[in-house]
């Protein structure tokens, strides 16, 4: 047997937080989570797999996109030329809705209703496969839905699809809450899950897998993304990871050199960007800013840098698009004489989020305002950013 | 930092002076321009900067020309460093000696860190104008005047704070316009806005597929309905096109209803028996034909049937043919020889030129001898005369041949009798026939004569036709034979003239034989020889004329038998023939008769047998049809019928019903199922109306259905259009975008504000907590100045006031100006005392007690030997009762320091 797990394609899903970037990496990216998928279907065929999972997520529904219905139809049908069925469920994101518009796929797709269901097959090595799942008709689906997946099938294989995450907390569990505990309840062979980004294996024997997305969308989904292609030796499951990133989001650090000039630092960053094989979005985090003269770390501070690498780059090929720099001093350096005690309790006082939030209600027009600014990375990356606009006044002294 | 001595090269008045300071504290006595003020001036000069050439008055520039600067030793951490400053630009050049090395400026500040030269001017440095202050001291004031000398760098901060505040502005205003903050979040609604339009582009799409599915299920409801339409048109077409056959199949039906059947067996008999009629009566026909033919063979003019009639005349006749046929031979051959005889006779005659009636006489034998002497002796004179003669004769002949010759050449000489007796005979001839053609039976004989008449005028015409006819030729021939006489004539008359000398000779031979023969009755003149031969010829004339006379008798004898038998047969003329040519032609003609009859009853023999044979045939082909007739009336009459042509009529008719049966059946099976639908429908206008009717709706229908598929073809290429519309996306990307710019703005800000908002909270609660601290200090530094007088200090939010002993509060603008300096003086003090631990600088205390009591003098000395534990202490003062309450080696007379006293020169 040998299958495709994927799950949370959201083709056609927009990036967040990019501020500014050359037309060409505009269209990568909004080709990326095409062209992943494209790579998803690619490697279903070339592989000549028995069967393609979808665990949930492989659009936005939100995007209502026109585009992302007809490209998953016209994929669906390149798997539908070679026989390959697919086996789809609906997740968060891309929820069944009776009133949306859904394009019809071909028949080889096979679509798993909102009550647990199961499919059989029967694999080129004639192995008899059960898959079962559901699908989310609803954007929250806060009930376990494990209790209803049916015991072990009498086939050859079980694999369980399902789109959640692990139970937390009753205010968090949102999505299908499950434990692994139940999961090895059902003494299925394979947990296909999704709905996490972050690749990650759960547990080994049976294998409880979450393959992340195919294209990270933020800073927030860093690194090589993909799918697993799945094999079974002799009852054993054997995951080879599949890349399908397009293009990379990473945070890279730069420790600066004392006496270092503009242009060495320039140098120096577009060497490091360039190492990649990946086309890139990168956060730059330059370390040790102390070493900075005033003059450079104030031009630096005016975007200077960024901008003259971001120049340098932005025919590189393949593309690496430094999309933030941010400085970032060595610690516990006191920038007053002032006792630090009193930065310490005034910083408590001042960089609380209800500070934070208060201070910013002149800008609570806007909800996505809101939002961000409520994300506790938003108030860890304010937190850093006074600190260091401090620290560069210090270092401007 | 405490300074241990002050080295002056060049500064106001002062130039190469060295002061040592004590550390805890030093009084500097002086009257005024002592220098008092120049010195404090040269300390925070050193320390924070010269004043500047923009700052022309506040320079101290030497004017002897002595080097500007000077130095300080301080003791700092327990060290001693030198602060040296020259002059130089930015307030100097600045060298600070720590531990043997040499700093900058730099160095500088971080010693004197936090401290500034305003602070150390707010702080250390006291004088008389600054104690004023205290009346305009608010709390919020004295906050912000405790924030900004509270903590260290403390003003520093709130200026960073000020300038993080306009930077803030920069980007937003809660009240702007124009700053990229403020555009964006203004703008950003927009962006909503048209993310918002871009996607209804996905409703449309919704829209569009709810109408295209109502669309497309009308459409195939139409499609069905026109298929339905169409079929149920094209069954009314295929009826109307049946039509036709369908009328016909009702007139068929109609006919067939009034038709009866007929049985044609009886005409198959009928018709079998007419054939069988037919054939008999055609064999009928040809045996009478045959008999007819039989009966014509043998008689085809009568002629047979005159022979029958007349056998017994004409039997014997044919019995003496033979016999007649012999008469003619013998007839012709004695003719013949008649005609051999005649002719020796008549040319014996024409030779000897005898009369027919005057022959002379035979000669006797002596006579012949006489003669034959005679002769014999004239033989010789005759042969020549006869050769000449011969010759003469000859050429006689070639004249007379040569003038036939021309006289028949000669053209104009063609008249003859004979011609013109030919004509005659002709014409004669002629009319003879025609007259005898139009005379009736017997006397066409004439036509006969006629025609013997033509026949020979004809012949006499055609020799003349053929004289006629050489005449051309001739004419040539003619001149040449005239020619040719003419030599011949010559040539006769040579000959003639020999002859004639002949004759001569001869003439008495003549004579004599002349005698003899004129007894004999000959001829004189004929010649002996001619005689003797003669006598030959004579005998033979002699003998050919009785012959003749014989033959001529037998033969008018023959003829005569002969023209009898001819005319026996006169009653058989119209058989025979007249019988009036001549022997061999009637011989002929009779012959041939028989011969005729002969075969004709030969004839008669032999067709005997066919004769009855077809004359059976007659009778028995005769009965048969009858017999026929009779059974073909018979079924007629079975038919009830009386004629052929009724029966004919029938089966006509038969054939005709069965036709339209068969034609009925044709259409019936060709009909088939549609029949029943035909026989529904009234009429063809009727069903017409129908088709046009359906036709009608049928092109409605597809009128509608046409829009639909329009409908639906534009709704597809609108949805195609919608499918591949990524507006959405890229105006969603780009609502990101502007979220990730506005995010990153409002961080920027946000950052700004709450470096402000932490600054100031650091500075306040640095302030905050030395407050209580400071106040507690001022109080009990004012309770020192003012002898305890007055117990507490009282900061509100507008107000500060002071509590009296008595329990009276007083605010600030109650307090006498003395009173109030000394609440001032008591918080300052209390401020660089407490602040101490971070900046500890001198505290530079230019005379500024004026308003003091002796009393509260003593007391602010005091106070500031007692401040001295935490900051040096240097006062300039030119109060000589200082030096009464001071130690002495703390009290320096700035006079008796020996120094250059040189007026500060104001330019």
């Amino acid at each position: 047997m040998k299958f495709i797990h994927a799950a949370d394609a959201h083709i056609d899903s927009p990036f967040v937080g990019l501020k500014q970037a050359p037309t060409a990496l505009w269209e990568t990216i909004h080709a990326s989570t095409f062209t992943a998928f494209k790579k998803l279907i690619q490697t279903a065929i070339d592989e000549a797999v028995d069967f393609v999972l979808l665990v949930g997520d492989s659009f936005d529904q939100e995007a209502q996109s026109l585009p992302v219905q007809k490209f998953l139809k016209q994929q669906f049908e390149r798997l539908a030329a070679v026989d390959i069925p697919v086996y789809l469920s609906y997740g968060n994101h891309d929820y069944w809705d009776a009133n949306q518009v859904h394009f019809e796929f071909p028949a080889n797709v096979h679509v798993f209703g909102s009550e647990v269901q199961s499919f059989e097959l029967m694999t080129k090595g004639h192995e008899s496969v059960t898959i079962v799942g559901f699908s989310y008709d609803q954007r929250w689906l806060s009930t376990d839905r494990v209790a209803a997946f049916p015991t072990r099938a009498s086939t050859t294989y079980t694999i369980g699809t399902l789109h959640g995450s692990p139970k937390a907390t009753v205010d968090t569990d949102h999505y299908a809450p499950f434990t692994l505990s139940e999961l090895n309840a059902c003494h299925y062979d394979y947990w296909a899950l999704g709905h996490i980004h972050k690749r990650q294996i759960l547990q080994e024997r049976p294998a409880i897998v979450y393959p992340g997305n195919l294209q990270g969308r933020h800073k927030n989904e860093p690194g090589e993304k993909g799918f697993y292609l799945v094999t079974t030796k002799e009852g054993q499951f054997d995951l080879t990871f599949k890349p399908t990133t397009v293009i990379e989001w990473q945070r890279q650090s730069f420790e600066v050199m004392p006496d270092m000039s503009l242009t060495q630092l320039q140098t120096a960053l577009s060497e490091q960007l360039m190492q990649s094989d990946h086309a890139s979005l990168v956060a730059l985090e330059l370390t040790h800013a102390e070493r900075l003269t005033s003059d450079l770390l104030q031009r630096i501070n005016n975007g200077e840098l960024l901008a003259v690498l971001q120049d340098q780059l932005e025919n590189s090929a393949p593309l690496h698009w430094p999309y933030a720099l941010k400085l970032r001093f060595a610690a516990q350096k006191q920038f007053s004489q002032i006792d630090q005690a009193y930065w310490q309790e005034a910083a408590e006082a001042i960089l609380t989020p209800e500070n934070i939030l208060e201070k910013a209600k002149p800008l609570m027009k806007e909800n996505f305002i809101r939002e961000a600014i409520e994300t506790p990375e938003f108030q860890a990356d304010l937190k850093d950013l006074v600190t260091t606009i401090l620290q560069e006044k210090k270092m401007g002294d | 930092m405490r300074i241990k001595t002050v080295t002056i090269l060049g500064f106001g008045k002062w130039h190469d002076q060295t002061i040592d300071l004590n550390t805890d504290y030093q009084v500097l006595y002086g009257q005024n321009e002592a220098g008092k003020t120049t010195l404090t001036a040269f300390i925070k000069g050193v320390l924070f900067g010269f004043a500047t050439a923009k700052q022309r008055y506040e320079q101290y520039v030497p004017k002897n020309g002595a080097q500007y600067g000077g130095e300080l030793l301080v003791s700092y951490h327990n060290r001693d460093i030198v602060i040296r400053r020259l002059s130089g630009k930015f307030g100097g050049d600045v060298t600070v000696i720590d531990q043997g090395k040499e700093f900058g400026a730099d160095y500088l500040a971080d010693l004197l860190a936090p401290a500034d030269e305003a602070l150390f001017t707010q702080i250390f440095e006291t004088n008389q104008q600054d104690l004023n202050q205290i009346f305009n001291l608010k709390q919020a004031d004295f906050l912000q005047h405790l924030l900004t000398i509270g903590a260290v760098g403390s003003h520093e901060w709130l200026d960073f704070a000020k300038e993080l505040d306009k930077e803030s502005q920069k980007i937003f205003k809660p009240s702007g316009r124009k700053w990229p903050l403020n555009v964006a979040l203004k703008n950003y609604p927009e962006l909503v806005q048209s993310v918002s339009e871009a996607s209804r582009g996905y409703q449309e799409y919704e829209a569009n597929a709810r109408r295209l599915q109502r669309t497309v299920a009308t459409m195939t409801n139409q499609q069905k309905q026109v298929a339905e339409l169409k079929q149920r048109q094209a069954h009314l077409q295929h009826l109307l096109d049946r039509w036709p056959s369908y009328a016909q199949w009702q007139t068929r039906q109609k006919q067939l209803e009034k038709a009866t059947p007929f049985d044609l067996t009886i005409d198959e008999q009928y018709q079998a028996l007419a054939v069988e009629r037919k054939r008999n009566v055609k064999a009928l026909a040809e045996a009478k034909a045959e008999l007819a033919t039989i009966q014509e063979t043998l008689d085809q003019t009568g002629e047979f049937r005159f022979y029958q009639a007349n056998q017994a005349a004409l039997a014997p006749l044919f019995e003496q043919l033979t016999e007649q046929q012999k008469r003619v031979q013998l007839l012709s051959l004695q003719q013949t020889q008649s005609a051999q005889l005649a002719s020796e006779k008549a040319q014996l005659a024409a030779q000897y030129q005898w009369q027919p009636d005057q022959l002379p006489n035979p000669l006797t034998d002596e006579q012949c001898a006489q003669l034959e002497q005679a002769a014999a002796e004239m033989n010789e004179a005759t042969t020549t005369s006869q050769l000449l003669t011969e010759q003469l004769a000859d050429l006689e002949a070639q004249l007379a041949a040569q003038n036939a010759a021309v006289n028949q050449s000669e053209p104009q000489a063609t008249p003859t009798r004979n011609k013109r007796s030919g004509q005659l005979s002709l014409l004669i001839g002629v009319v003879v026939f025609v007259v005898g053609l139009f005379l009736p039976g017997a006397l066409k004989g004439i036509a006969i004569a006629g025609l013997a008449a033509l026949g020979y005028g004809g012949y006499l015409v055609w020799q003349n036709k053929q004289i006629d006819h050489d005449q051309p030729a001739q004419k040539a021939a003619w001149q040449q034979a005239l020619a040719k006489l003419d030599v011949l004539q010559a040539q006769k008359q040579t000959k003639t003239a020999a002859l004639q000398a002949q004759q001569a000779t001869l003439q008495t031979m003549h004579e004599q034989s002349a005698t003899l023969l004129a007894q004999a009755g000959y001829e004189t003149t004929m010649p002996i020889s001619q005689v003797l031969a003669m006598q030959h010829a004579l005998s033979r004339m002699t003998q050919l004329i009785t012959t003749l006379k014989q033959q001529q008798a037998d033969n008018q004898a023959l003829e005569a038998a002969l023209d009898t038998y001819w005319h026996a047969f006169a009653f058989a003329r119209d058989w025979v023939g007249a019988l009036q040519g001549s022997h061999e032609e009637n011989l002929s003609q009779v012959s041939q008769f028989k011969a005729r009859m002969t075969q004709l009853t030969q004839d008669l023999a032999q067709s005997n047998e066919s004769y009855r044979y077809y004359q059976q045939q007659v009778t028995r082909l005769t009965a048969t049809i009858e017999e026929q007739d009779a059974a073909q009336t018979a079924l007629l009459a079975k038919a009830n019928l009386t004629t052929a042509a009724e029966l004919a009529s029938c089966v006509a008719d038969e054939q005709q019903r069965r036709a339209n049966e068969q034609r009925q059946a044709d259409l019936k099976r060709e009909l088939a199922a549609d029949l029943p639908a035909l026989q529904a429908i009234a009429s063809q206008e009727q069903l017409k109306q129908q088709v046009a009717q359906i036709t009608e709706q049928v092109a409605s229908l597809t009128n509608e259905l046409q829009e639909q598929q329009q409908a639906v073809a534009q709704l597809r290429v609108a949805q195609a259009q919608l499918v591949d519309n990524d507006r959405y996306q890229q105006q969603r990307q780009l609502q990101l975008q502007e979220q990730a710019k506005i995010t990153d703005l409002a961080q920027e800000w946000l950052a700004k504000q709450l470096a402000i908002d932490w600054i100031q909270a650091t500075l306040k609660a640095a302030s905050q907590e030395r407050f209580p601290r400071l106040l507690e200090k001022a109080t009990q530094y004012f309770a020192i100045l003012t002898q305890n007088r007055y117990i507490k200090i009282n900061f509100d939010d507008t107000l500060m006031t002071v509590l009296r002993t008595d329990q009276v509060l007083f605010e600030v603008g109650e307090l006498s100006q003395g009173t109030a300096e000394q609440l001032y003086i008591a918080l300052r003090f209390a401020f660089a005392e407490e602040v101490a631990d971070v900046v500890s600088l001198p505290l530079l205390v230019d005379d500024g007690f004026v308003n003091f009591d002796d009393q509260r003098q003593v007391a602010v000395w005091t106070l500031l030997q007692r401040l001295s534990e935490a900051n040096q202490v240097i006062y300039l003062t030119a109060n000589p009762r200082t030096k009464a309450h001071f130690e002495a080696d703390h009290w320096l007379n700035l006079a008796e320091v020996g120094l250059t006293h040189d007026s500060k020169e104001i330019i």
